[in-house]
């Protein structure tokens, strides 16, 4: 480990919009998201002896814990977390991401991003959980194949395969 | 361009992505990726000052320590402990006498607590019997007379009169108007007699004096002779009116 201290309320503070990030793609509630994140940052607090900056980057390990966590809550919920889509928390997001446009830009993103969203809901949990890595952590994908205990290449196919369902998924829309 | 190779571009156009460099892919995916990128996920206001809290707690309040728990407790106690002994010993070769303490508690107890009440009580009665006759009494103007009341009870007032008898009448005398019956008799005091009488009054308002309590500050009966200077008339010695001409009704 290294000799200067960690300070590690800063780097909670800087990873936790991304963390946050990465579990809402994985699941399509905002309190159920924001739920797992407090709870993945708890017990990031817990183990946080067990950081080591010789072995890693701190994204690459809280967005393992975030990653475990969440994992295990679908685990244990035995379904995909928020298969079922809540139309009124769509239409609070879009209307926070298309607030800037122009009305017409406006009707176009808000469709788009809605239909994104549904063909989100419609991935399967390994595309979408490499997806939310990807996007969500701004993970690379090296760090995802580790993480999965994948290789590197595998992780890009299964983006690219990802990204295309998304794209046909709006298009059938 | 097969799907390996288009896999691994792509990868590379979103690292670069995340670089924040210009993309250079012209993959139709490249607009999923944008929008995936604009999807507003982000945690609410009241979740992230919740975070914030936690992270209060969390560090702000409680630092983390340098060290484990057990060491830094163990530090400690024995720190403590030298610095303990370290001051004994000190103070002991400085200052071989008694803790103040003990002395402090030794001293208060007998001297505060039981000093208090007789203090009071013998003070009091020494002061009150002192003032009654010898302290006050020369002090005092002819014309006033002081009350000293009994410091224990009494079946009268005991007052003591100071002043001229202006007059002797049988046995009593008559001092600032008030007639004194002196028991024993009057024998040895003249009218203008400076006196100070210790007076019993009586329970039927009489005043009353024993002869002995009656102290004659200035004899008036005795009265220095006065020399006329001589007249050239002739000799003044069997002149009736010679001497002062003082009148004793006794």
């Amino acid at each position: 480990m290294s000799s200067a201290p960690i300070d590690f309320a800063v780097l909670f503070r800087e990873h936790y919009p991304r963390v946050y990030r990465y579990v809402r793609y994985r699941v399509s509630d905002d309190t159920l998201a924001e739920d797992l994140t407090a709870e993945a940052f708890e017990r990031a607090y817990r183990s946080r002896a067990s950081y080591d900056p010789a072995r890693g980057a701190f994204s690459t390990w809280i967005g393992r814990i975030a990653h475990n966590h969440v994992s295990n809550y679908l685990s244990s919920q035995g379904r995909r977390a928020g298969f079922e889509v809540d139309m009124t928390d769509i239409a609070q997001f879009e209307s926070i991401a298309v607030a800037e446009a122009h009305p017409e830009a406006q009707i176009i993103a808000r469709e788009g991003l809605q239909r994104l969203r549904e063909c989100l809901e419609r991935l399967t949990d390994r595309d979408r959980e490499v997806i939310a890595l990807r996007f969500g952590g701004e993970t690379r994908n090296k760090d995802i194949a580790e993480l999965l205990g994948l290789n590197a290449h595998s992780v890009s196919v299964i983006i690219l395969r990802a990204l295309e369902r998304l794209r046909g998924c709006q298009e059938a829309a | 361009m097969n799907e390996d190779e288009r896999a691994d571009r792509l990868a590379e156009a979103l690292d670069q992505n995340s670089d924040g460099l210009p993309i250079t892919s012209n993959d139709p995916l490249m607009s999923v990726v944008a929008e995936l990128a604009v999807l507003p996920f982000a945690p609410s206001a009241a979740a992230t000052a919740r975070f914030e809290a936690q992270l209060g707690r969390w560090f702000a309040l409680r630092p983390r320590p340098r060290f484990p728990l057990r060491t830094a407790i163990a530090l400690a106690s024995a720190l403590f402990i030298g610095i303990a002994i370290g001051a004994s010993a000190t103070f002991a070769a400085l200052r071989p006498a008694p803790l103040p303490t003990m002395t402090m508690n030794s001293i208060g107890t007998p001297t505060f607590i039981p000093t208090n009440t007789p203090t009071v009580t013998v003070m009091a009665s020494a002061t009150f019997t002192d003032i009654r006759t010898p302290t006050l009494t020369p002090t005092l103007p002819a014309t006033t007379f002081i009350i000293v009341p009994s410091p224990t009870p009494v079946p009268f007032a005991q007052i003591v009169i100071a002043g001229v008898i202006d007059a002797i009448q049988g046995g009593q005398i008559v001092v600032l108007g008030l007639p004194i019956v002196i028991e024993g008799g009057v024998a040895g005091l003249c009218v203008n007699d400076d006196v100070r009488v210790a007076v019993s009054i009586a329970s039927d308002g009489t005043y009353h004096a024993p002869r002995s309590a009656v102290e004659i500050t200035a004899n008036a009966c005795f009265s220095p002779p006065t020399f006329a200077p001589p007249s050239s008339g002739g000799s003044s010695d069997d002149d009736e009116d010679g001497g002062k001409g003082k009148k004793h009704d006794k």
